[in-house]
């Protein structure tokens, strides 16, 4: 709703629509169980045609009247009951449709005229919005509170000038609200504040973040010495983005920033739907779609395209919801066999089934960590059930073939990927280059001593450079390599030059190798591999 | 608000036909006591034809699913009113697809606004679909 709380002084007409919505929707559920009770399975048009019409009334006007649920409830009947109404309601169905009725029963029932969101304003505010991913050289402000504390809050602001930071250091400061919000004519992306000398720097924070405060949507996060269970669960229900250990250091800073540049990343939610009766397979597309997901429905196993995507970064799906038609293990095996497709191996599996009673196969599922639910069902926990499957099977997706985890792609992994890339450039006719950075060789002639902690530093300021489509994995010789869709050699080599420079500040003394190629190079082979064009670069970057 | 208010002054008076009471009300109080528009609200078609020439509206905002008749037939009958071809409409649903098959057949009908609506966005909403077609026909 647009309007905060005040209503600007409209409460009363609107406040009369709501109450006049509560009489006549206890009437017309009234009327809803009537009708779902005469028109029993296979039975009644008429009874069918005046619940639906009763359903859509109330999908219709309850959202509007500050009962969002209620809204979304009814609809979800109102789509089984015209669906009944064309194909029969089967058994299926009529179970899913009493299940929602009863709901849709229930909630009128208790509906009161005060818990209308027109009546009560706004719910509380929406936690801050993601980070846009991709971007350079983020803005940070680091607040350290109190006298004595400047030197380790300016030597962290130096160190993360040399990641291409831009840093804004509020020192010295003895309350929160005076060094934050004299600080607000700058919108930084990043927000750290020191807790323990600025405890009230969580509602300072939670001020300044908010929908009405100048720095809206900005991420920020604070930094104890001891951060308590305690503390995390405060400043995180005030919609800090985490609590950072102290002394703090640059490196904490930036990966915490990656993380929430990553999962911030806008990704959309794709979801198969296996169900061969058309009213539920309608419901089911209708509930996930109104949760953000995009739907694929299939009415059967032979129409699944086993095998996935050609594109190693991408399954076609997160989450396969798979509906058994009945109680046999048929579907539970079907759901296995799933699990075995190389190409659906990372997709979250949703298996619907008509009785609580697991056979053997649909209880293995389980305990594998596949989510098993029994029909009818309630639609925000199936929508819920679902969308959660399919961010584990995001998120597992992200983390498979790194580096601990981390931010860099294992070498068979990253060359795989940049195996796909090249191919879509080559299609597309478009340039694709690569780079190369790895240890130097010493004045004397020698390896570079310590290189792993060199390593960590030059992945660090990879990362905060590469756009959410470019590759950073794992190279020969120790190296690090970068693939970058889209950009010429020159635009490589400026980038490659800007972070030479910057290892240079961060890792003193330390040589750096630097070398880049491009898939259109006069002298690239035209049935170049993913490991030649990195060979390619290494080379350059040695001779 | 005030600005944007005398921008589409154009747009006064509002007929407003919705067969639910507590809807009827609630777009009543959207557009009239938060709007600030002039509006006259019709339970029925029947209703609505038989005042609308008295009315004489700006525009016609139309539920699609009416006891008697649907949105896209009654607007066709109130336009052969005297003086009320020209006047377009705007479909108020829970079934944009229904609406947009309607608007697609008749260029009458210049907007569809779906169910739920914001009450406290819903006036603006329907002045930006009068805006446009004000200035698609400049």
């Amino acid at each position: 709703m647009t309007d905060p709380a005040g209503h600007g002084g409209h409460s009363g007409p609107v406040r009369r629509s709501v109450t006049l919505f509560v009489d006549q929707a206890r009437g017309q559920v009234a009327a809803l169980e009537r009708a779902v009770a005469d028109a029993g399975p296979g039975d009644a048009d008429a009874a069918l045609g005046a619940a639906r019409g009763l359903a859509h009334t109330l999908a219709g006007a309850a959202g509007s009247m500050g009962f969002p649920d209620l809204g979304r409830l009814a609809a979800a009947l109102e789509i089984l009951l015209e669906g009944a109404s064309t194909h029969g309601p089967s058994r299926r169905v009529w179970a899913q449709i009493r299940v929602l009725a009863h709901r849709v029963v229930g909630r009128v029932e208790a509906l009161s005229v005060d818990d209308s969101s027109l009546v009560t304003g706004p719910g509380p505010a929406p936690p801050p919005a993601p980070l846009a991913p991709g971007l350079p050289g983020a803005r940070v402000l680091v607040a350290w509170g109190g006298t004595g504390t400047v030197e380790a809050g300016s030597s962290v602001a130096e160190r993360l000038a040399l990641y291409g930071w831009k840093v804004r250091l509020v020192a010295d400061t003895t309350t929160a609200d005076e060094g934050l919000t004299a600080q607000t004519g700058v919108k930084p992306d990043l927000v750290v504040v020191d807790l323990d000398a600025l405890p009230e720097g969580v509602a300072t924070l939670t001020r300044l973040t908010g929908p009405d405060g100048p720095w809206s949507g900005v991420p920020w996060c604070g930094a104890a010495a001891q951060p308590s269970a305690a503390l995390r669960m405060r400043v995180v229900a005030a919609g800090a983005a985490g609590l950072l250990s102290v002394p703090l250091t640059a490196d904490a800073v930036v990966d915490r920033h990656a993380d929430l540049r990553e999962g911030g990343h806008e990704e959309a939610v794709r979801v198969l739907v296996l169900e061969g009766e058309p009213t539920l397979a309608n419901l089911w597309r209708w509930i996930l779609e109104g949760a953000g997901a995009l739907v694929d429905v299939v009415d059967g196993p032979d129409a699944v395209p086993f095998g996935g995507s050609d594109d190693p970064d991408e399954g076609i799906w997160d989450a396969v919801l798979l509906a058994a038609p009945d109680a046999s293990d048929g579907a539970a095996t079907l759901a296995m066999a799933l699990r075995r497709d190389p190409g659906l191996a990372a997709v979250g599996l949703v298996l619907l089934v008509p009785s609580p009673d697991l056979g053997p196969v649909a209880s293995t599922l389980a305990r594998g960590g596949d989510a098993v639910m029994t029909a009818p069902v309630e639609p925000d926990l199936l929508a819920a059930t679902v969308l959660g499957q399919a961010a584990r099977a995001q998120a597992a997706r992200r983390r498979a073939g790194r580096e601990g985890g981390g931010p860099v792609l294992l070498r068979g992994t990253l060359e795989r990927r940049l195996a796909y890339r090249m191919g879509r450039a080559r299609a597309l006719d478009m340039p694709l280059s690569v780079g190369w950075l790895g240890p130097g060789d010493t004045e004397a002639g020698g390896a570079v001593e310590d290189w792993a902690a060199a390593d960590r530093g030059l992945a660090r300021l990879l990362r905060e450079r590469v756009r959410p489509n470019d590759l950073l994995g794992r190279g020969p010789g120790d190296g690090l390599v970068v693939g970058l869709p889209a950009v010429t050699d020159a635009d490589a080599a400026t980038l490659l030059a800007t972070v030479r420079d910057a290892f240079a500040g961060l890792v003193p003394d330390t040589p750096l190798a630097v070398g880049w190629a491009g898939l259109t190079d006069p002298d690239a082979p035209a049935d170049e591999t993913a490991a030649g064009l990195i060979a390619r670069a290494r080379f350059r970057a040695r001779a | 608000m005030t600005d944007r208010r005398r921008d589409v002054q154009d747009l006064r008076t509002v007929l407003v036909v919705e067969d639910d009471e507590a809807v009827r009300s609630l777009v009543a109080a959207a557009l009239g006591d938060i709007g600030g528009l002039d509006v006259r609200s019709c339970g029925s078609a029947t209703e609505a034809l038989a005042v609308v020439s008295d009315v004489a509206p700006d525009l016609f905002l139309l539920d699609v699913q009416l006891p008697d008749m649907d949105g896209a037939a009654l607007a066709g009958a109130l336009r052969t009113r005297p003086g009320l071809a020209g006047t377009p409409t705007v479909l108020l649903t829970g079934r944009p697809d229904l609406a947009e098959r309607m608007r697609h057949d008749d260029a009458a009908i210049i907007g569809v606004l779906g169910k739920p609506f914001d009450v406290f966005a819903l006036a603006d909403a329907l002045r930006a679909v009068w805006t446009a077609w004000r200035d698609s026909r400049a």
